[in-house]
C-alpha cells in the first residue's frame, strides 16, 4: 500500500520544471538542449514540480546563461536576438511587434516606429538563409539601427 | 505571536567599523520579521525556519531561535566585515530595511556593488505572478507551474515591453540524480531548492513557445517601497536553498511567502492545505487577498492559431493549407485579406512546429522561410490580436478543486447513500471555465457506502485518475489516453470484491462542435484482494460520448466493453450541472454482467 501511494503521489505535478543552463553560449537553443530529455524524466517530470536537471545559475551569477556576470550592449543585443530569433523573424516581416519594441529598448532606439520599418525593408538582408549565425544576424541589425536610431551604438 | 524585548543599550558599545547603527527604542521579533525568516511555529513550541541554507542566519542557532538571530544581526551590522560578500549589510538589504522601518538607524559606508548590480538589472516598478498553464499532452505541466515577474515599467505604463522584464523562479537542482532518487528524493525534500533570475523572454520561449502553453500575468498592486523591499528579499533568498518538496514546499509555495514578507496585513499562505499546494490555488488566494490589479493573457502558439482561425471564413481556412505549402498563391486572394491570410499561416506554422522550430530544425525552418519572406512583401500592419474576452477565464476563476459529493443511490438490491471526496482537481464533467477542456484530473479520490445494513464500505479509492482526450482533426492528432492507480470494487462471478491495481489506454477522440466521441483501448493489472487473492488481468475497450451542452451543462454517456472473462462489462452515464461552487448530477449505470442498475442522484460542493 505504501509503495502505491509513493508511485501514485510521484505521478502528481504540481508543476512543470525550471529549465537547466549550461555554462556555454548565451541563447536559448543551449538552454533547451540542456534539458534531460531521458524517457523517465519526462514521465517523472509529471510529478516532479520544478524539479529538473543541472541547474547551474544562481541569482547572484548575473543575467544571462553566459560566464559573463554582466554583458555589456552588443552581448545583450547577440542573447536577445539569439533567444527570441523565431518570435523576432515574425515580428520584422511583419514591420512591427513586442520583439521588436524589446529590442529597441536593449538599443536604446527612440523611434521604434522607423526602426520596425526599416527591419522590414532589410528582412532579406537580415535573413538571407535559413542557417544564419546569430553574429551575421545582429550585425545586419545593427547597422540598420545605426541608419535609423538617435542613438550611440 | 511571542515576541521578546532585546535591549540594545549594551550592544551600542562596541566599537563601530563600516556600518553604524542608532535607535530610539527597542527593537522586537515580530510577525513580519518571523516571516522574513521563514520561521514557523513548531509543535511543542519554539521556531523553525523554513530554509536550510545555513548563509541564511547569522547566527549558528539562527535556523531555530529567531531573538538570537535578531541580537547577531544587529551586532554584526554594528561591527560588519569589510568584505561585501560577507557584509551583514550588503547580504540582508531586506532585514535592514525592517529596521530601518522600526526606527533603527542604520548606516554603512559600503557600497554593495553586486546588490546595487541586481537591483539596476531588475529596475523593479511593478511585481506580477505569472501562471504557466496546464497542459495534459506534456506531463510535465499538468497542474502549471508558477513564478514572479518583476516589472521595468509601471503596470499602466502602455509602452512597456515585458519581454525584458526579469522572471524570478525557483526550481529544485537535481544534478544527474537516477528515477528512483529522483522520485523519492522529490517527495521527501531531498533536492536543494533554489531561487534564478533571467530576462523573462526566456520564460516567454520556453513556456509559451517551446512547451506551447499560455501564460496568465497577475499584475499585483504592490506599492515601490514594498516592490523593492521584495527585490532586496529575493536578493537575501539567491543566497539560500530550501528542501524542495514538490506536493507543499513547491515553486509555486515560495512565491506566496515571498509576498507575505513584503505586506504584514496579508496571509496568503494561510490558504495552502499542509499536503499539496496547487499552483492554480495561488491565484485564487491572491484574488482572496485583493492583490489583483490586472490580469494579462499571452498566448501560446496554439491559442493563436485557434486565435487566427476564428478571424477567418470556413472558406478562407480551405485555402490555408496551400497558402503554407505555396505562399506565393497570396497574390489570388483578396488584398485586404491578404495580411490576415499570411499571419494565420505563420501562426499555423508556428503552433504546428513549436518545438521544431525553437530547435531550429531544418525541415521546419525551411516551410517557415517563404512564408515570412511573401509576408515581409505586403506592406500593411498586422491588426492587434485581441484576447479581452480571455480576461473572464482566467485560471484564478475556476471552481475549487477540492469536491465533496454526496449521492443517494437506488439500486434493484438496495438504497444508499455514498459520500465521496476529492483532493484534486478537475473532471470533464466539472464547470470547465479556466480548466482545460476534455480532461479528467483527480487525485486522491475515495467513495464510501453506508448501506441500508448501516454498514460503511469503501468502494473505490483511486490515487490518481487521468483520462485526457484529445482532437484527432486536420491541424493535430493530439491523442487521447487514461491511466488510474488505486483500488476499487469490481465485478467477478457475481460478486463485488475490491481489486487493487492500475488501468490504463490509449485512443482518439473527435470534437464535433459541442459533441466529442472517443474510443479508448483497455487494460488493467490488478490484484482480487478479497475471496481469491489472486492477479487479474482485463482488456478491452471504453467507447463514449462526450457533450458540452455549455461550461456548466456536460453529459457523458460511456461503455465499458470488456473482452476477458472477469465479466466486468458495464455502461455509465452521468448529466451534470455545476458552478464554481455547487453541483447536482444524475447518473444511471448498469452493470451487464450481473444485470444490475443502478440509479443515483449527486450533489457536489467544490471548496
Amino acid at each position: 500500500m505504501k509503495k502505491m501511494v509513493l508511485i501514485a503521489l510521484s505521478l502528481v505535478s504540481v508543476s512543470a520544471f525550471a529549465a537547466g543552463y549550461g555554462s556555454s553560449g548565451c541563447g536559448l537553443g543551449s538552454m533547451l538542449i540542456e534539458k534531460d530529455n531521458t524517457w523517465w524524466k519526462q514521465v517523472l517530470a509529471a510529478t516532479t514540480n520544478g524539479i529538473s536537471g543541472n541547474q547551474t545559475f544562481g541569482i547572484s551569477s548575473g543575467t544571462l546563461n553566459c560566464d559573463s556576470p554582466t554583458p555589456g550592449k552588443t552581448a545583450q543585443v547577440e542573447a536577445y536576438i539569439e533567444a527570441n530569433r523565431m518570435a523576432l523573424a515574425n515580428d520584422i516581416a511583419r514591420g512591427n511587434g513586442e520583439t521588436i519594441s524589446g529590442l529597441s529598448k536593449v538599443y536604446g532606439c527612440e523611434n521604434t516606429a522607423d526602426f520596425g520599418k526599416a527591419l522590414k525593408n532589410n528582412y532579406r538582408t537580415i535573413f538571407p538563409t535559413a542557417e544564419v549565425t546569430t553574429n551575421t544576424m545582429a550585425s545586419e541589425i545593427t547597422n540598420v539601427a545605426s541608419g535609423v536610431c538617435s542613438t550611440n551604438l | 505571536m511571542r515576541s521578546k524585548t532585546i535591549s540594545l543599550m549594551a550592544l551600542l558599545v562596541g566599537a563601530i567599523s563600516f556600518s553604524q547603527i542608532s535607535h530610539a527604542k527597542e527593537v522586537m521579533v515580530d510577525d513580519q520579521l518571523l516571516r522574513l525568516l521563514r520561521y514557523h511555529k513548531k509543535l511543542l513550541g519554539g521556531y523553525k525556519s523554513e530554509a536550510d541554507g545555513i548563509d541564511f542566519f547569522l547566527h549558528p542557532q539562527g535556523k531555530s531561535n529567531p531573538e538570537r538571530e535578531l541580537q547577531e544581526l544587529i551586532y554584526q551590522l554594528e561591527s560588519d566585515s569589510s568584505d561585501e560578500a560577507k557584509s551583514a549589510f550588503c547580504r540582508f538589504p531586506a532585514r535592514v530595511r525592517w529596521l530601518r522601518a522600526r526606527g533603527v538607524d542604520v548606516r554603512s559606508s559600503l557600497k554593495c556593488e553586486k546588490l546595487n548590480e541586481f537591483r539596476t538589472r531588475l529596475s523593479a516598478l511593478s511585481i506580477s505572478v505569472v501562471f504557466s498553464s496546464y497542459y495534459l499532452d506534456n506531463p510535465s505541466s499538468s497542474f502549471g507551474h508558477t513564478f514572479i515577474r518583476i516589472g521595468k515599467n509601471k503596470n499602466d505604463d502602455s509602452t512597456a515591453t515585458e519581454l525584458l522584464d526579469t522572471g524570478i523562479n525557483y526550481g529544485a537542482v537535481t544534478g544527474n540524480a537516477g528515477p528512483v532518487v529522483y522520485t523519492i528524493g522529490g517527495l521527501t525534500g531531498l533536492f536543494p531548492g533554489t531561487f534564478n533570475a533571467i530576462p523573462y523572454y526566456y520564460k516567454v520561449r520556453e513556456y509559451n513557445d517551446f512547451e506551447s502553453r499560455d501564460l496568465w500575468s497577475y499584475e499585483l498592486n504592490f506599492s515601490q517601497p514594498e516592490i523593492d523591499f521584495i527585490v532586496d528579499h529575493i536578493w537575501e533568498l539567491g543566497h539560500t536553498h530550501f528542501d524542495y518538496y514538490f506536493l507543499t514546499e513547491n515553486c509555486s509555495y515560495h512565491v506566496l511567502t515571498i509576498l507575505d514578507a513584503a505586506r504584514p496585513s496579508i496571509n496568503l499562505s494561510r490558504y495552502m492545505s499542509s499536503l499539496y499546494v496547487i499552483p492554480s490555488d495561488t491565484l485564487k488566494a491572491l484574488d482572496k487577498e485583493g492583490l489583483i490589479s490586472n490580469v494579462k493573457f499571452r498566448p501560446s502558439p496554439s491559442s493563436l492559431f485557434k486565435y487566427h482561425l476564428d478571424q477567418i471564413s470556413t472558406h478562407e481556412v480551405k485555402s490555408l493549407r496551400t497558402l503554407v505549402e505555396k505562399p506565393e498563391k497570396v497574390a489570388d486572394v483578396a488584398p485586404e485579406r491578404q495580411v490576415l491570410m499570411m499571419d494565420s499561416a505563420l501562426a499555423y506554422v508556428d503552433f504546428k512546429y513549436a518545438k521544431e522550430l525553437i530547435k531550429e530544425e531544418a525541415q521546419a525552418v525551411e516551410l517557415k522561410k517563404p512564408i515570412l519572406l511573401q509576408r515581409a512583401r505586403l506592406g500593411q500592419r498586422s491588426p492587434e490580436a485581441n484576447f479581452s474576452e480571455k480576461r473572464g477565464q482566467a485560471p484564478h476563476l475556476g471552481h475549487g478543486s477540492n469536491r465533496l459529493a454526496l449521492s443517494y443511490i437506488d439500486s434493484e438490491k438496495s438504497r444508499s447513500t455514498d459520500l465521496e471526496w476529492r483532493f484534486a482537481f478537475h473532471d470533464y464533467l466539472d464547470y470547465d471555465l479556466a480548466y482545460p477542456p476534455h480532461m479528467k484530473l483527480e487525485v486522491m479520490r475515495f467513495n464510501l457506502r453506508s448501506t441500508s445494513t448501516n454498514d460503511i464500505e469503501l468502494r473505490e479509492l483511486a490515487m490518481l485518475d487521468v483520462v485526457s482526450l484529445g482532437d484527432y482533426n486536420q491541424y493535430g492528432k493530439s491523442p487521447s489516453w487514461k491511466v488510474k492507480i488505486g483500488q476499487s470494487l469490481t465485478n467477478y462471478q457475481n460478486q463485488e470484491l475490491t481489486t487493487a491495481g492500475m488501468n490504463l489506454g490509449y485512443g482518439v477522440a473527435k470534437t464535433f462542435q459541442a459533441f466529442t466521441p472517443f474510443v479508448l483501448t483497455h487494460l488493467e493489472v490488478g490484484y482480487l484482494l478479497e475471496k481469491y487473492q489472486h492477479g487479474k488481468l482485463g482488456f478491452g475497450f471504453d467507447y463514449g460520448l462526450l457533450v458540452d451542452f455549455s461550461a456548466q451543462l456536460k453529459f457523458l454517456t460511456q461503455y465499458n466493453h470488456r473482452l476477458d472473462h472477469y465479466a466486468d462489462e458495464s455502461f455509465f452515464n452521468e448529466i451534470r450541472f455545476s458552478n464554481r461552487h455547487t453541483g447536482l448530477g444524475l447518473q444511471y449505470k448498469r452493470f451487464i454482467d450481473i444485470d444490475q442498475k443502478e440509479f443515483s442522484i449527486r450533489y457536489f460542493i467544490y471548496l
